[in-house]
């Protein structure tokens, strides 16, 4: 499977870009609130890596997550053509579905993400429509 | 699968997720007798338990089992 991006929770997005920006990471879009997530997003892209940046608001069902990933990498993002395909054929790889395929305008406005968790390889995200 | 023999496999499973050695779980134990249980560890423990147990939590089993004697129950039924 292709990596579409690894995200990094952040505590301070505008900082958080400047500090990639000085590795040579360039914006991709506009910063982006997603109401569901309550979190803001921010793609940025060198060469042929893309990280998403990830400030969750107090609020947010992430924000909990900022106590053990306070800006690190906290998952990687695999794109999938069939979201519920993939995550039928990985749960039988025993990956665990947690977070419920949804739309996620962050990424496109066609876009689907769903998370799941191997208790071996940590957290990630698959994204249809990317 | 007697519910003697969960715990002993369902121990196993705690010590190696929270990293604790000496961690054995009842029936009654929650999340807050349980040091560094949160919600992304949460996940995790139910991760492992699906891959020792061969079993699959559903989305709403997930967020709604309020102690161990729950998970147990569950394992009995499924495993």
């Amino acid at each position: 499977m292709q990596i579409h991006h690894v995200g990094y929770l952040v505590k301070k997005l505008d900082k958080a870009a400047a500090s990639m920006e000085a590795l040579g990471f360039l914006p991709v879009g506009e910063k982006c609130h997603d109401a569901g997530r309550q979190a803001d997003f921010l793609f940025l892209a060198n060469g042929g890596y893309t990280v998403e940046l990830v400030a969750p608001e107090k609020e947010s069902p992430l924000y909990p997550l900022l106590k053990q990933y306070t800006n690190s990498p906290y998952h990687l993002c695999y794109e999938c053509e069939h979201l519920e395909e993939t995550i039928a054929a990985l749960a039988e790889k025993k990956y665990m579905l947690f977070k419920a395929p949804e739309a996620a305008p962050a990424i496109s406005p066609t876009a689907r993400v769903a998370f799941l968790m191997s208790a071996s390889a940590g957290m990630i995200e698959l994204v249809e429509g990317a | 699968m007697t519910r003697e023999e969960i715990f002993e496999r369902l121990n196993d499973v705690f010590r190696d997720v929270f990293d604790d050695d000496d961690l054995t779980v009842t029936d009654a134990t929650t999340a807050q007798d349980v040091d560094g249980w949160d919600s992304l560890r949460h996940i995790t423990l139910l991760a492992a338990i699906e891959d020792e147990f061969d079993v699959t939590f559903s989305m709403g089993q997930t967020v709604s089992m309020k102690n161990v004697g729950e998970m147990v129950d569950f394992i009995e039924e499924e495993a």
